[in-house]
């Protein structure tokens, strides 16, 4: 294995023993802990929950490896699902309804690309964009009228005994991304423009379309985690993506990739959206006031950049996120 | 085979008001090794990057050869700021250097090749090494064979040895030396003169933008090409002034005092009205050292005084409030305001003395700024002028300026003060710095332009590997003295 | 008397774009309607505009000192939640609830503030994740429910009056606290030090700065300004609300934004700010008057932003080039 994937992302899967060791500690703790926890239908119903939070994470994770960030993730899912509601009133069906809901994801994400790209900061970028992108769906979500195809989303909500399939596409998803990040030239370029993108400007590397690529990968995914939602909810639901920013921000972090760029490893979404939810499951089972959820994942960031500062990785979003004023590779008089 | 690998002919180019290089014109054979040499702000830089292809002469040609072979890069240049990126592996550096067509990168092969790169230089580098676990000289000797990895037909070294120790030298001027066997033409910018002569053919010697000569080296000797570099001016830029009187005790010292990794017990003495210089080739820790007193360091042992009593410098702020003022090295990046006025970058530090009731006073900027101004001849169209776009010469001259105003000042430590600055410019500075000195200040001066300290300083600590190797007082100072002392010798009694 | 301290050149440009855009809205709503341009049906939209107002002063000082704060728009609704809480108390009165509110919110800057001077988290996610404790903490110390009531006196601040005046009372406390600020940033030592600071941290800080002063300092304006936003907003809506003011974080940052600030730091000002805050709320009113459905609201509302987002940005990238 370590042959044929790069070092780097190797070593970044080792990294995250503890992360792996933390999940699978905890899905043992609520096991054996709540009898609730162990029924068929619970552990379905987490893995369906595990699911859409993976694929969006994933994408939000490869706009934070770049250096950027992804804050319309939330409402391109919502649009996802209003677009299937779509399928009675396009040619095609319900399956070219699915193939909408995508596209439409690739392309905010690739105008979230070409923002970025020309130098607007990804943060209000993106922000911008989903408040774009929420009023449109909830445009369509209003006047369309049509309704879910329910025999369509029930074979996509269909189970092999408690997985889901949704949590099969997530598993691929993942490791289809991790393998492309790890071994392609693309995905390489996008780590290392991540890391340090006047490097990468001054050894010519395409940034532009990189960023294209990041930002569409991410508006994707997040249309098929929309989806993914749709296969519990039933339901076309434009603001159905509102906690999806944070928790996916919270997952990247919690995966230790690095909110500098360039750093981390995408497998480490998988161990952290565990953690988040299990330990939200063990707080809705156990009755605990739901509000200690909120809390939790406010604590849970926290946690999160103090183990980086102890660390002592130097993180510096805001700016790191903006396009140098001074274009890099113009070198005048020193 | 009488082609030339690279020709230029009358090659000139300005950056707005400034000409940073005009006529130029000489040709390197293939094979051949040119020196290029010249002070800081010479236009060695802006050459170069013509050379490499980052922007066009404004008028003149340039040529590179056409080469056989496929896939030979015309031009490799091997940058001074490093072109790695620390998080990914040295073999996965190299790999993105390729233009490869294909999507999907093999591992293994792409080790191996990165490998076989290193054995043909023959380092010993690990190619699964993070390049972010590199020391310096690791790191600037993969950038060496990432330009190397397929043979150019020009190869650009600029300063490539400021970060190699000596048995890493020796293994770049063998790599230099087979490169040119095979006929790759290699310019090498460097200020050490010794190394030039180890393994190059011809120099070109440019100064002030202009191109000085271009001739055999076997036709100098080290002596002769420094003057040649610095011209007769050098008497005139430092202006001759009485010794200044080194036995007061010093305003600010150190004892002892060490950082882990970077120096270790150091100790010296900074009289006030003396300019102490600490010399030694780039990398030794006198920067760290500056740095120290500046406050921007904490050192982990040892004690520094100010007037006899031990202090504690946290932070600059602490620093600047006991009156050290400091100068830091790369302007753009830790000492200029870009989008600044000139006179709010002048009045950065000394803003609360200048301001006393806390209410800035237009009136008053501009009377304690103009002055500076006239006082320096800092050309600029106005105060509220932008400093971003004041040649390097004057953008110096105005953070000179920021430490002029203030009047709590008693320690000025310069950092490579006059690196990017034009030689007109460079004499006024150091007229400032000796009055200042001469008013009482305790000028600190860290630089690796020897002339510079030569001229300028009282006295001359020098440093190799992290310690002293010896002091000197300005009469005993001199290059050789002062070289002898950087490449680790001892000091002879 | 303009300050040294500006890039006089910066900062114009994108002021005439974003007074021109208000410009245009307000020509649009006189034409559209019957009030057409009565002052008092401008001031009015200023007045309820007056909550986002303060709350964008705060962002900007943060942002011009290179920072973020997104836990503005939750510490308006601890705000609004605690001062009816407090004046639904026996024996209490506006006098004392209020500098109580103001006390709390400027805490919740020094947590803030502390954070991020002295540790190396990213403004973005230090404020992020003091806004989602926040959040969980009122939520679960209320319940879902947040008790007490508006006291009429607060109420008055929004409606009427001041002294016949056709401004409210809202409105001449963001006008003041406007000018206070701008003062500040303008014409005093600290103030323009902000703007170093934003600028290039590192030259400052070497060239003495206190930064981590500049940095508390900032953040804990910000917790009080927004904890004044906050009451203001309940003035106005009439009940204390868990999700009300939650738009107001990113919203701050984009009429800090529209009115000249740069995430990067270093640049932007009171007189942008306002306008900042003056698009959004006349593009809202324009919108509304327009018929335009809250979706399609939404939608202009970002497509502004872009548009105003990429024009600052060529006219940021000419002035780095001329």
């Amino acid at each position: 294995m370590n042959n044929i994937i790069s070092t780097t992302s190797w070593r970044s899967v080792k990294n995250a023993r503890f992360l792996w060791a933390l999940a699978l500690f905890l899905l043992i703790v609520a096991t054996v802990t709540l009898p609730a926890f162990r029924s068929s239908v619970s552990v379905n119903s987490l893995l369906a929950t595990l699911a859409p939070i993976v694929i969006i994470s994933i994408g939000q994770a490869i706009t934070i490896m770049f250096g950027g960030i992804d804050l319309s993730v939330g409402a391109v899912a919502g649009l996802a699902t209003v677009m299937l509601a779509l399928s009675g009133t396009i040619p095609g069906g319900a399956a070219a309804a699915f193939a909408l809901a995508l596209f439409s994801g690739l392309v905010v994400g690739l105008i979230n690309g070409l923002g970025v790209s020309s130098g607007i900061n990804p943060l209000l970028m993106t922000f911008a964009i989903a408040g774009v992108v929420q009023g449109t769906a909830l445009l369509v979500q209003n006047t369309s009228g049509a309704a879910m195809p329910l025999g369509f989303v029930s074979i996509l909500g269909t189970s092999f005994g408690p997985v889901p399939l949704f949590a099969l596409f997530a598993v691929l998803v993942l490791v289809g991304a991790w393998l492309w990040l790890s071994q392609s030239r693309t995905g390489r370029v996008l780590q290392a423009a991540g890391y340090d993108q006047q490097i990468a400007g001054r050894l010519g590397f395409h940034v532009a379309r990189t960023t294209l690529i990041a930002y569409g990968l991410s508006g994707m995914l997040a249309a098929l985690g929309g989806l993914a939602i749709v296969t519990r909810t039933y339901a076309a639901d434009a603001l159905i993506g509102r906690s999806s920013v944070i928790d996916s921000v919270a997952t990247v972090l919690v995966a230790g990739i690095l909110i500098t760029g360039g750093v981390g490893s995408l497998l480490s979404v998988l161990p952290a959206a565990v953690i988040i939810a299990v330990v939200g499951q063990i707080i809705t089972l156990t009755g605990t006031d739901a509000n200690f959820q909120t809390i939790f994942k406010g604590v849970l960031l926290v946690a999160a950049m103090g183990v980086y500062q102890l660390a002592g990785g130097s993180l510096r979003i805001p700016w790191r996120l903006k396009k140098s004023a001074v274009p890099a590779n113009k070198v005048g008089p020193r | 085979m009488s082609e030339a690998a690279v020709t230029c002919s009358r090659v000139s180019k300005s950056f707005g008001a400034t000409r940073a290089v005009s006529n130029i014109t000489f040709s390197i054979a293939p094979g051949e090794v040119l020196a290029l040499v010249g002070e800081n702000g010479a236009g060695k830089s802006t050459l170069i990057n013509m050379l490499s292809g980052g922007f066009e002469p404004d008028e003149g040609t340039i040529v590179i050869a056409r080469t056989e072979g496929e896939r030979a890069r015309r031009v490799a240049m091997v940058h001074q700021e490093l072109s790695l990126f620390s998080n990914l592996t040295v073999a996965e550096n190299l790999e993105l250097d390729r233009e490869g067509r294909q999507r999907m990168i093999s591992e293994p092969s792409s080790r191996e090749r990165a490998e076989r790169v290193m054995r043909d230089l023959g380092v010993s580098i690990d190619v699964d090494a993070t390049v972010g676990d590199l020391s310096v000289g690791q790191r600037q000797l993969v950038e060496v064979a990432k330009a190397i990895a397929i043979p150019p037909t020009l190869l650009i070294l600029d300063e490539p040895t400021s970060s190699l120790e000596g048995p890493q030298v020796e293994l770049l001027f063998a790599a230099i030396r087979r490169l040119s066997s095979a006929g790759s033409a290699v310019i090498f910018v460097s200020h050490r003169m010794q190394e030039l002569f180890d393994v190059c053919d011809q120099v070109l010697v440019m100064r002030d933008g202009q191109q000085i000569e271009f001739n055999d080296l076997a036709q100098h000797s080290r002596q002769s090409l420094v003057e040649s570099m610095v011209g007769r001016e050098t008497s005139v830029i430092y202006s001759d002034r009485p010794g200044a009187d080194l036995t007061p005790a010093p305003v600010i010292s150190m004892e002892a005092v060490g950082l882990e990794g970077k120096f270790s017990d150091i100790s010296l003495n900074f009289p006030a009205g003396a300019v102490t210089a600490i010399a030694g080739l780039d990398g030794h820790g006198q920067s760290e050292v500056a740095e120290v007193i500046a406050g921007a360091r904490r050192p982990s042992t040892g004690v520094v005084r100010i007037d006899g009593q031990d202090v504690k410098l946290p932070s600059p702020h602490s620093a600047v409030q006991r009156g050290i003022g400091y100068i830091a090295p790369n302007r753009r990046l830790d000492g200029l305001l870009l989008d600044k006025s000139v006179a709010a970058n002048m009045t950065l530090a000394a803003a609360p003395r200048i301001f006393r009731s806390g209410l800035l006073s237009h009136r008053r900027e501009r009377g304690v700024v103009s002055q500076v101004i006239e006082r320096l001849a800092v050309k600029c169209s106005s105060l509220l002028q932008p400093i971003i776009e004041l040649s390097g010469g004057n953008q110096q001259k105005v953070l000179i300026g920021r430490w002029m105003i203030y009047d709590k000042l008693r320690v000025l430590v310069l950092n490579d003060p006059t690196r990017g600055v034009d030689v007109g410019s460079r004499a006024q500075i150091y007229t400032v710095i000796r009055e200042m000195a001469s008013r009482g200040v305790a000028v600190v001066l860290v630089s690796t332009d020897l002339q510079e300290i030569l001229g300028l300083s009282d006295q001359v600590y020098v440093m190799y590997a992290g310690r002293i190797t010896g002091r000197l007082d300005s009469d005993e100072a001199t290059e050789s003295a002062v070289m002898h002392l950087a490449t680790g010798g001892e000091r002879r009694e | 008397m303009k300050s040294s301290a500006l890039s006089l050149r910066l900062v114009p440009a994108q002021l005439w774009v974003a007074y021109g855009l208000v410009l245009v809205c307000v020509l649009l709503l006189g034409f559209n309607t019957e009030d057409g341009f009565s002052p008092d049906r401008l001031l009015r939209i200023l007045s309820n505009a007056a909550p986002l107002g303060v709350v964008a002063i705060a962002q900007t000082l943060v942002i011009i000192n290179r920072g973020l704060d997104l836990s503005v728009g939750p510490i308006m609704n601890t705000a609004g939640i605690l001062t009816a809480v407090l004046t639904a108390s026996p024996g209490a009165s506006l006098a004392t609830t209020v500098p109580i509110v103001l006390i709390v919110g400027a805490s919740i800057g020094v947590i803030n503030g502390v954070m991020l001077a002295f540790t190396r988290i990213p403004p973005l996610l230090g404020t992020l994740a003091t806004a989602t404790v926040i959040q969980g903490l009122y939520s679960l110390i209320t319940r879902g429910q947040p008790r007490g009531s508006v006291p009429p006196e607060l109420r008055v601040l929004a409606d009427h009056r001041v002294f016949a005046t056709p401004f409210s009372g809202s409105l001449i406390i963001w006008i003041v606290l406007l000018v206070i600020v701008g003062l500040v940033l303008t014409r005093t030592v600290a103030g323009q030090r902000f703007y170093s600071v934003g600028a290039n941290p590192r030259a400052a800080w070497l060239s003495g700065v206190p930064i981590k002063s500049h940095t508390l300092i900032a953040y804990t304006a910000s917790g009080l300004l927004s904890a004044a936003a906050g009451i203001l907003l309940i003035a106005y809506s009439g009940s204390p609300s868990l999700t009300a003011a939650d738009t107001y974080s990113l919203n701050s940052v984009v009429a800090a934004v529209i009115g000249g600030a740069a995430l990067a730091g270093g640049t932007g000002g009171m007189v942008g700010t306002f306008a900042g805050v003056a698009v959004l709320a006349f593009l809202t009113t324009v919108l509304t008057s327009f018929n335009v459905a809250s979706p399609i609201q939404l939608v202009v509302n970002g497509a502004v932003l872009i548009l105003m987002l990429f024009v600052n940005g060529r006219i940021a990238k000419r002035r780095a080039h001329a």
